[in-house]
């Protein structure tokens, strides 16, 4: 009598650990990265202040103005948007034309629905930061905030 | 298990001889830790102050002048020292210096939100003035619940105009 040769395949067992590894040194690799990118183009120090808001971002009618100042050119200073580096000039012609496509309707002034949020270095000079109010102004945004850092030695209501 | 003699007898075997090192739950450990560490850090801690420009007195009106007689100016300025600038503020002929000016400010705009709270200010800001003590006056004023707060430009050019504006104060 021939007995049937029962085939057994091996135990397959697929190892968990080496995959969450390596998913996870992927991840800490593309936070990096991209940190470090971002950090490289607009690193500006922001002012204290202790009575601001939450920024919870800003959406598709927001504008953020980095002033930064140029580094190895001593006094120069630099107007940032998403990367892109401005004059005066072209700053103005850029708010003009981004304000003009978001016109506020309820308005009879022809003022614009854009947000500009101006993030400056601190030790910028005031009248960097009044060409883009200025800048701002000739393009009917009135919208304006200013980017801080929540001072760590003053804490809200605890004074 | 042995039996031997009718008794069983465990067999020692050198797997159960001593404790073995839980190597891969170690490294999973070690990269979330490493990964909650990256996150808190790279959170972006950043606020936000508003600063409204004057929405009814319309976009091109660029010179801003004092119309209201009650409207309370606020002119910052920096004085500098061989070690340090300073703040000087100057509001309603008082004068605030030094590091403790801004708490003293705050003081001052408190008293002046008790007496109207919907008291205008206007931020004189000198142009070559650090931009952080402007910050920290616009922070005063929230402190105080002061929300109609308007800045003063110079007339002309911030380059040319600004000087001799700057010279007035």
């Amino acid at each position: 009598m021939m007995l049937k040769k029962k085939v057994t395949s091996p135990e397959c067992k697929l190892n968990m650990t080496p995959m969450i590894d390596v998913v996870f040194l992927l991840i800490i690799f593309f936070m990096l990265v991209g940190e470090l990118k971002r950090m490289a183009e607009e690193a500006v120090v922001l002012p204290f202040a202790a009575h601001a808001q939450e920024d919870k971002g800003g959406g598709t009618d927001l504008v953020v103005v980095n002033i930064t100042k140029a580094k190895g050119v001593a006094r120069t200073v630099k107007f940032v948007i998403t990367k892109n580096e401005y004059n005066k000039k072209a700053l103005e012609d850029y708010l003009a034309q981004r304000a003009a496509e978001v016109p506020d309707t309820s308005s009879a002034m022809e003022l614009s629905r854009l947000k500009v949020k101006i993030r400056a270095d601190s030790y910028v000079e005031f009248k960097y930061v009044q060409r883009v109010l200025l800048a701002c102004m000739k393009a009917n945004i009135w919208q304006v905030s200013f980017g801080v850092a929540p001072d760590p030695s003053r804490k809200k209501g605890n004074r | 298990m042995a039996r031997v003699g009718g008794k069983l007898l465990r067999t020692i075997t050198e797997e159960d001889d001593g404790w073995e090192l839980p190597l891969s739950m170690i490294d999973v450990v070690f990269l979330l830790l490493i990964f909650f560490i990256l996150a808190s850090k790279f959170r972006q801690v950043e606020e936000r102050l508003e600063a409204n420009l004057p929405k009814d007195e319309g976009p091109k009106n660029i010179k801003v002048e004092l119309k209201e007689i009650d409207e309370v100016l606020i002119r910052v300025t920096a004085s500098e020292t061989q070690r340090e600038t300073y703040p000087v503020i100057q509001v309603r002929k008082r004068e605030f210096r030094g590091k403790g000016a801004f708490g003293e400010l705050e003081a001052f705009l408190k008293g002046v939100h008790r007496t109207k709270s919907d008291q205008a200010i206007v931020i004189q800001g000198k142009p070559d003035v650090p931009f952080w003590m402007v910050v920290r006056v616009l922070d005063a004023c929230a402190f105080a619940d002061l929300t109609n707060v308007k800045f003063q430009a110079p007339p002309a050019e911030l380059d040319q105009g600004g000087k001799e504006w700057a010279e007035r104060l």
